[in-house]
């Protein structure tokens, strides 16, 4: 559906921030786009919502380029994206009528106001809000509601794919897990395709079908979740991996105090 | 204007009784301009030379011009003149600026550098010579006034209300805008231009004033309302020549010019304070000097080996309301009856999700709680002292030096401005007299300990890494060894590999030092891996503490195992239990 060739995209001197970096992502599929911070996970997100044009290669949307004009307008509709800062991305002076009113105002014309309050319960019904918080500001809610409002505006225009740029990392845990759950009911009901973004491999673990693994610009790994965290071939995959924190941790019995290691990421 | 910036402003004009005053009699002047021509039947332009330079009395209260002409309604009518010049530059200014700065900041690239160059160009004039410059190219008159007036106030708006744009620009929402189709004159509108509101209306009234006396000047100057017609500037220049023989010509305008430039002004300082929320202040006994000798904490005593009997920090049942009624929260209890303490050498991990009151308590170990919270029960004792009577400057003693705090963002937590070296070293030297070598080689000591190469004290915050930075912050809250760190939430804005290593240097140090440690967090593995015991917080209460193995593999409590439950990675075990 989505497929990505050989994207490179260059921050003036020095090595690029993507370097010829290819995957694609099927329908209703979710993948994990993993990487540490710097890795240029979030550029190549940007990239696929149009946010920034990449130098060099293409990005295709159901087989044609994103260069397009037309298919440009039609991605904008079907790739929708929900940013990793719930708070920041609702516009603090707006209700959450408003905030969900703006997308339905750009795609499917205005309607009155008893139909359109209709559709606005439809979408806070799908991500199991209740429907007396359109009134609400954003300061009034928690940050978890905040998640399922920006959900709920991603979900308005009926897009296809949704770009998840680290979802969860300003939640608390157990948000988190309600937040995975609610997206995991959507993948299933509305057929939806996932990128989620992050440089978690556990919360990849948890819902992706399949992973790509990449550092310092370039995909390092590719394949479905579980070869890649059971039998990675990459070094890279295998430092993250031993990056996930165990749970509970066992301090080691000879030397409760750990090495230190010397640099920092 | 917002609902915060409304609410300040009131809440400080109601404490503020020369505001009020002056906004009142400003308020009066522009009624009576306003009114004039049914105040005072005498025509401002009308000559009497029988009733020439006649001074204030009961026919003419503010005397009579060497026309005779009526001062009062001169000033009346001139009023007229002036504060709707004001107005209308204001207005002309506002429109000019915002739309130049939105523009140059929003679409940045070609047109950011065009428009840019063309508003420093404009800069670099000395603003009343170029103002006068237009204003006498283009004739006298009320029209080229506002021109003139306008011509060189804008691109200092412009200037900063591009600034404005590039941070919001930045903002998740503007960006959400774009990814869901919203069209650009609508993002800038809605988005941009309704969230610059507030800094537009307070830059609007600082500048208010410039511009009167700007307007006035010019006036005065001869190339404002042509005479006869009266305005303020004007009025001041015709009456310099009489001022000796009839002051009352030059004190009238000027007088109403001085009232309405004052209150302009005072009122911007007003509505910019309110627009910035509140003024930094310490606790009502701030003010007074401090007390060296007066330390309610020997210096020694925390490293006496009695010192390890008791507690660092005590907290016992302590009860946190919010007690501010102006608050929208006010009779909320944040925290109920909570015991915590934390003895030398041990590593305590406080577990709560948002809205537990875990950072209220981290707050209050440091003495740092603030309106509208209030500890209304319960006792706080640091180093085996009870705090309940400490002012603001036992506390600063206390803080830096013997409890220190590693905060959440290490970026807002460093100046700046300032070297790495020079921050480390600032921390010292407050609390000792050591000598600047003294305090250089403990600098250099501690960034070797946090293990960062020493080249890093001649660097500043942005050209380090996140991990980097909360290295620093750790040095800075280690480096006069205290015996207490509150961590809260060190690692959470971190990358998952460098919140590691930050979590093994922070128990390496722990040991080294003898540290006892409250760490903060929300996530169980982390506290898992350096708490030696946990306190699990919910809704302000205590649910469940012990020590770290045992409650994480024997908890009965539903609350704490289903926060275990909800860690990543054990998630999808979680899904197919539910059966989803």
């Amino acid at each position: 559906m989505l497929s990505l060739e050989g994207i490179t995209r260059n921050f003036g001197a020095g090595r690029p921030a993507v370097a010829d970096v290819s995957f694609d992502v099927g329908a209703s599929e979710i993948v994990g786009l993993v990487g540490e911070s710097g890795s240029g996970k979030s550029t190549i997100a940007r990239c696929i919502l149009g946010l920034e044009r990449p130098d060099s290669g293409t990005i295709r949307w159901e087989g044609r380029s994103l260069a397009d004009r037309t298919v440009r307008r039609l991605a904008r509709r079907e790739i929708q994206t929900v940013f990793q800062d719930p708070r920041s991305s609702l516009n603090p002076r707006w209700t959450v009528r408003a905030i969900l009113s703006e997308p339905l105002d750009n795609w499917s014309g205005r309607t009155g106001r008893p139909a359109r309050t209709a559709e606005l319960e439809a979408l806070l019904h799908q991500v199991s809000l209740a429907p007396d918080l359109l009134a609400r500001y954003p300061h009034e809610l928690s940050t978890g509601q905040c998640q399922r409002i920006c959900i709920a505006r991603a979900l308005a225009p009926g897009p296809k794919l949704l770009v998840l740029d680290e979802p969860l990392s300003a939640l608390d845990v157990s948000v988190q897990a309600r937040i995975l759950r609610m997206l995991h009911d959507l993948h299933r009901q509305r057929r939806l395709s996932f990128l989620v973004i992050t440089h978690d491999f556990a919360v990849v673990r948890d819902i992706c079908h399949r992973v790509v693994v990449i550092d310092a610009g370039r995909v390092v790994e590719t394949g479905a979740v579980d070869d890649v965290l059971d039998h990675s071939t990459s070094d890279v995959t295998r430092s993250l991996l031993g990056n996930v924190l165990p749970f509970p941790f066992t301090p080691p019995q000879a030397s409760p105090r750990l090495a230190v290691s010397r640099n920092d990421g | 204007m917002s609902e915060r910036l409304t609410r300040n402003l009131l809440g400080t004009l109601r404490h503020d009784p020369p505001g009020l005053v002056l906004l009142a009699m400003v308020g009066i002047l522009v009624a009576l301009c306003l009114m004039a021509p049914w105040i005072t039947d005498a025509d401002p332009t009308a000559t009497d030379f029988a009733n020439m330079l006649l001074p204030p009395g009961l026919a003419h209260p503010l005397g009579t011009d060497d026309f005779g002409r009526d001062v009062l309604a001169r000033l009346l009518h001139g009023g007229r003149a002036s504060l709707s010049i004001a107005a209308v530059a204001v207005v002309v200014v506002m429109a000019l600026g915002v739309t130049v700065g939105i523009a140059a900041g929003y679409f940045g690239g070609a047109v950011d550098i065009v428009l840019t160059k063309i508003v420093d160009v404009l800069l670099a004039f000395p603003r009343l010579v170029l103002a006068i410059a237009v204003a006498a190219l283009m004739g006298g008159g009320m029209v080229p006034l506002i021109i003139a007036v306008s011509a060189v106030a804008w691109p200092a708006y412009a200037r900063i209300i591009r600034a404005f744009t590039l941070q919001i620009r930045r903002e998740g929402y503007v960006l959400a805008a774009r990814t869901i189709g919203t069209p650009t004159w609508k993002v800038l509108v809605h988005h941009v231009g309704l969230n610059l509101l507030g800094p537009i209306l307070v830059l609007a009234m600082l500048d208010l004033g410039n511009l009167i006396l700007a307007i006035s000047a010019l006036s005065f100057l001869g190339l404002g309302v042509a005479p006869p017609r009266p305005e303020w500037g004007a009025m001041l220049n015709e009456g310099r020549a009489m001022m000796e023989l009839a002051p009352w010509l030059v004190l009238a305008p000027g007088g109403a010019i001085f009232l309405v430039v004052l209150a302009a002004n005072y009122f911007g300082d007003i509505v910019r304070d309110s627009a910035e929320g509140r003024p930094v202040h310490g606790p009502s006994d701030w003010l007074r000097p401090g007390r060296p000798g007066a330390r309610r904490l020997p210096r020694t005593s925390v490293r006496e080996p009695s010192a390890a009997e008791q507690p660092l920090v005590a907290l016992d049942r302590v009860t946190v309301d919010v007690t501010d009624p102006r608050s929208p929260y006010f009779g909320r209890r944040i925290l109920d009856g909570v015991s915590v303490s934390v003895r030398q050498g041990e590593c305590v991990g406080l577990i709560g999700e948002s809205g537990s009151g875990k950072s209220t308590l981290a707050a209050l170990t440091l003495g740092l709680t603030r309106r509208p919270l209030a500890l209304t029960a319960g006792s706080v004792r640091l180093f085996g002292a009870g705090t309940g009577d400490w002012t603001w400057d036992d506390w600063r003693d206390v803080r830096g030096r013997a409890v220190s705090l590693v905060s959440q963002d290490p970026l807002s937590a460093l100046n700046p401005v300032l070297r790495i070296g020079e921050q480390i070293g600032e921390v010292m030297a407050v609390h000792s007299a050591a000598s600047p070598e003294a305090i250089e080689a403990r600098v250099r000591e501690i960034v070797r300990e946090v293990h960062l190469p020493e080249s890093v004290t001649e660097r500043y915050p942005h050209e380090l890494s996140g991990g980097m930075r909360q290295r620093v912050v750790i040095a800075m809250g280690l480096v006069n060894r205290p015996s207490l760190l509150i961590a809260d939430e060190p690692t959470t804005a971190l990358d998952v590999s460098t919140q590691l290593r930050i979590l093994d240097l922070l128990r390496d140090l722990q040991g080294r030092y003898g540290l006892g440690l409250l760490f903060v967090s929300h996530d169980l593995r982390v506290v898992s891996r350096v708490a030696d015991r946990v306190v699990i917080l919910k809704e302000g209460r205590v649910v469940e503490e012990g020590p770290t193995e045992t409650v994480f593999t024997t908890s009965r409590q539903p609350y704490t195992r289903e926060l275990m439950a909800a860690i990543p990675g054990r998630r999808r075990e979680l899904m197919q239990a539910t059966g989803t």
